[in-house]
C-alpha cells in the first residue's frame, strides 16, 4: 500500500469515442463524451433534458387528452446521486498468467461473464484459463465486473510472475462502476370527484434512464405513458443491488404516498384498489407483475406494522412497496428524531420471495437491505467535479454506521409453495420511500432529492 | 528494513520490515495471520481492529515498530475453539453477512465487554461507531453483544 501511494498516476483526459457494449439489454452503441464532468453541470443538464421530447417506452389509452381534461394534475420530480459500491473489502483478485495458460483466484459475482473477456484480452481458448472463486466481502453489483481481474491479469503476464493485486479504499471507491445519476417526474391526472384517471412516468439518467415501463401502476390506470432518455457520460456505470429499481422504486413510491394524500386516502388503501383494479381488469399487455402477490405483502405488513393502531402514535411512520427480481417487498419504517437528526427506530418487512429456505439467514438478507437503504437514502452520493470523485475514503463518503441502524427490523415472509425468488435486491428499493415518507410526516415536508440528510439540514434549518 | 518481534497472540514473530509498515500489513503479509481485514487504511472502518496490550487499536494507522515487543491479540487469538462469549454470542444470532467487517466487530466488542460487562445502548454505540458494516448487520451485532453479556453473567 505504501507503494501504491508513492505512484504517482498522471491522467489524460479521453477524446470522445463510440463504443459498441453488448449487455442485458442487446447490443447498443454507447457515445463517450470527452468532457471532464461536474455534478452540478450534470444537474443542471438533467433538468434542461427532462424537459425535451423522450423515448416512448409505453402507452396505454390516450394520457395527453385525460391530461388535458383533468380537474387536477399533481407534478413531481425527484433525484438521486451516483452511489459507489463501496464493498468492505475492496477489488482483488490473484494471477498468475503465463504464454500458455492462466490461473486467477478471487472473489467474484459472475465469472461466466468474465471468461470470454479474460480469453480475448489475454488471447487464451478458455480451456487454459483457470478461475477459482473465493469467498467475497461484499459484492453488491460491482463484483460481477471484470476490471480488477483483467488488471491483475495483465500485471502477472507482465511481471512473468503470480501477483496479488489489491486496491487500495481510495482506487476501490475512485475507480467504480457506480449506480447512475437518476430523475424521474411523475404526473396524476384526477377527474373532479378526485378520482386517478392519468398516470405519466418520464425518467432519465446519466448515463441510462431508470425506467421500468411495465411495472406497477401500470396495468391499473386506463391511461398511462412512460418515457425514458439519457445522458451520454464517461463516468463508467454497471449493476447496483437491483439496478434502476433502486431509484424507480423511490420515487414512484412516494409519489404514490403523496397522490394518495391529495385524494384524501390511506396509503396502503390507496396502492390495494389499485392492484384489484390491476388484478380485475388490467390495462395494456406486458404487466411484470402479480397483483396478488403485491396486495399480499402489503395487507402482511399491515397487520404485523399495526399500520393503523394509535399505540404507534409516538412514531412518524411510512410506508412503501415493490416488486423487482420476481419478489415482493414492504415495509414500514417508524422514525423519531433523535438529537436533531431523523432517526429510523423500527421497521416492519414483508417478503414473498417464494419458499424460504434457510429462514434466518434470509431475515438477514433482508434486514441488511433495510440497513443499506436507511444508509444510501439519507447518506449516499458520490459528488464530481472536473472529472475526479470528491469522495475517495469514508472519511468523505458517509456510511450508515452502528447509532443509524434501527434497534429493531420485523422480518416477515409470506408462506406459500411458489419457487424460490430473488432476495438480495428486493427489500432494498421500497426502503428509500417508505423513509421519505415518514420523514413527511415527522417535518410536513416532502423528500425529492437525496441524500435525505442534505434536504433535511436545509428544511430544517429554515423551521 | 529492521527486525522487529511481534508478540501475536502469545508467540513470538521475527520480521524483517520497513519500521514505518502499518502494522496491519506486517500482521497480514509477514506474519500470515490474515484474519485481520483492510478497508481504509485511514482508520474509519474498524475492520483491522486487533488489541494491543488489551486496548483495540486500528492496525492500519500505526506503524510496526510501535508495536514491537507488545502484546497484540488479533481475531485468532480469541480462542482456539470459538469460545469466548463474544464469539458464542456471535453464532447464535448468526450475526455475519459477508464477514469481512467482522473480525473488528469482535475485536471491539470483546474489547467493549471487558471494560464494561453490562453495555447500555448507548454504550454500544458509542464502542461500535467506528466500524462500519457495509452489509447492515449493526442490529444483530447489538443482540449478539447483549447476548455475550449474558452468556458472561452464566459462566
Ligand atoms: S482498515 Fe483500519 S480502520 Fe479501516
Ligand atoms: S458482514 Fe459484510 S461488511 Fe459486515
Amino acid at each position: 500500500m505504501n507503494a501504491r501511494k508513492k505512484l504517482k498516476v498522471e491522467w489524460q483526459p479521453i477524446t470522445a469515442s463510440k463504443e459498441v457494449i453488448n449487455g442485458f439489454r442487446g447490443k447498443t452503441e454507447v457515445i463517450i463524451p470527452a468532457e471532464l464532468e461536474s455534478t452540478t453541470v450534470q444537474m443542471e443538464k438533467m433538468a434542461e433534458y427532462a424537459k425535451k421530447p423522450a423515448q416512448q417506452l409505453r402507452k396505454d389509452g390516450d394520457p395527453e387528452a385525460a391530461f388535458a381534461k383533468a380537474a387536477q394534475i399533481l407534478e413531481r420530480t425527484y433525484t438521486a446521486p451516483f452511489l459507489a459500491h463501496n464493498c468492505m473489502e475492496p477489488m482483488n483478485y490473484f494471477a498468475h498468467v503465463t504464454d500458455e495458460k492462466a490461473l486467477l483466484i478471487g472473489p467474484h459475482q459472475a465469472l461466466g461473464w468474465i471468461e470470454p473477456t479474460l480469453s480475448k484480452i489475454l488471447n487464451l481458448p478458455p480451456d487454459k484459463i483457470e478461475i477459482q472463486m473465493s469467498r467475497m466481502g461484499g459484492g453488491f453489483g460491482l463484483r460481477a465486473y471484470g476490471h480488477f481481474i483483467t488488471e491483475a491479469a495483465l500485471i502477472s503476464r507482465r511481471m512473468k510472475a503470480p501477483i496479488k493485486l489489491v486496491y487500495s479504499r481510495e482506487d476501490d471507491m475512485t475507480y467504480g462502476i457506480y449506480r447512475p445519476m437518476y430523475t424521474a417526474t411523475y404526473r396524476a391526472a384526477l377527474d373532479a370527484n378526485k378520482n386517478l384517471i392519468a398516470f405519466h412516468v418520464k425518467g432519465g439518467g446519466i448515463p441510462e434512464h431508470p425506467i421500468h415501463a411495465n411495472r406497477f401502476p401500470a396495468g391499473a390506470v386506463d391511461h398511462y405513458l412512460a418515457e425514458g432518455w439519457a445522458i451520454p457520460s464517461n463516468i463508467t456505470i454497471g449493476a447496483f443491488r437491483a439496478p434502476r429499481s433502486n431509484f424507480n422504486a423511490a420515487a414512484e413510491q412516494s409519489f404514490l404516498d403523496e397522490l394518495a394524500e391529495l385524494m384524501g386516502k390511506d396509503p396502503i388503501d390507496f396502492r390495494l384498489e389499485l392492484l384489484q383494479r390491476a388484478k380485475e381488469n388490467p390495462v395494456g399487455k406486458n404487466n411484470e407483475y402479480d397483483a396478488d402477490r403485491y396486495a399480499g405483502v402489503l395487507k402482511l405488513v399491515r397487520e404485523k406494522s399495526g399500520w393503523n393502531n394509535m399505540e404507534h402514535k409516538k412514531y412518524s411512520r411510512g410506508v412503501a412497496a415493490y416488486f423487482c427480481h420476481n419478489s415482493y417487498a414492504a415495509h414500514v419504517v417508524d422514525v423519531v428524531k433523535k438529537e436533531g437528526q431523523p432517526y429510523v427506530e423500527r421497521v416492519f418487512s414483508a417478503i414473498d420471495c417464494g419458499v424460504v429456505i434457510n429462514p434466518d439467514a434470509a431475515a438477514n438478507m433482508v434486514q441488511g437491505a433495510v440497513v443499506d437503504g436507511i444508509g444510501n437514502a439519507f447518506f449516499g452520493g458520490l459528488i464530481h467535479k472536473e472529472g475526479v470523485s470528491e469522495q475517495n475514503n469514508f472519511n468523505r463518503y458517509r456510511m450508515i454506521r452502528h447509532k443509524e441502524a434501527p434497534k429493531k427490523i420485523d422480518v416477515h415472509f409470506v408462506q406459500n409453495d411458489i419457487d424460490p425468488t430473488g432476495l438480495g435486491e428486493p427489500p432494498f428499493p421500497p426502503v428509500f420511500a417508505a423513509v421519505a415518507n415518514a420523514l413527511y410526516k415527522n417535518t410536513g415536508k416532502r423528500f425529492y432529492h437525496q441524500p435525505f440528510i442534505k434536504e433535511w439540514n436545509e428544511k430544517t434549518d429554515k423551521t | 528494513m529492521a527486525s522487529i518481534t511481534l508478540k501475536l497472540n502469545n508467540k513470538n514473530y521475527t520480521i524483517e520490515a520497513d519500521p514505518k509498515m502499518p502494522l496491519l500489513w506486517a500482521i497480514r503479509d509477514l506474519a500470515g495471520l490474515t484474519g485481520t481485514k483492510y478497508g481504509c487504511g485511514i482508520a474509519q472502518c474498524g475492520a483491522c481492529t486487533v488489541h494491543l496490550e488489551g486496548v483495540p487499536v486500528r492496525s492500519c494507522s500505526i506503524p510496526v515498530s510501535s508495536a514491537a515487543n507488545k502484546n497484540i491479540t488479533t481475531i485468532e487469538g480469541l480462542s482456539t475453539d470459538n469460545s469466548t462469549a463474544v464469539q458464542r454470542a456471535w453464532i447464535l444470532e448468526q450475526v455475519p453477512q459477508c464477514g469481512y467487517c467482522q473480525s473488528g466487530q469482535i475485536m471491539a466488542a470483546s474489547a467493549l465487554l471487558k471494560r464494561n460487562p453490562n453495555p447500555t445502548d448507548k454504550d454500544i454505540d458509542a464502542a461500535m461507531q467506528g466500524h462500519i458494516c457495509r452489509c447492515g448487520t449493526y442490529p444483530r451485532i447489538r443482540k449478539a453483544i447483549k447476548t455475550a453479556a449474558q452468556l458472561m453473567t452464566q459462566k
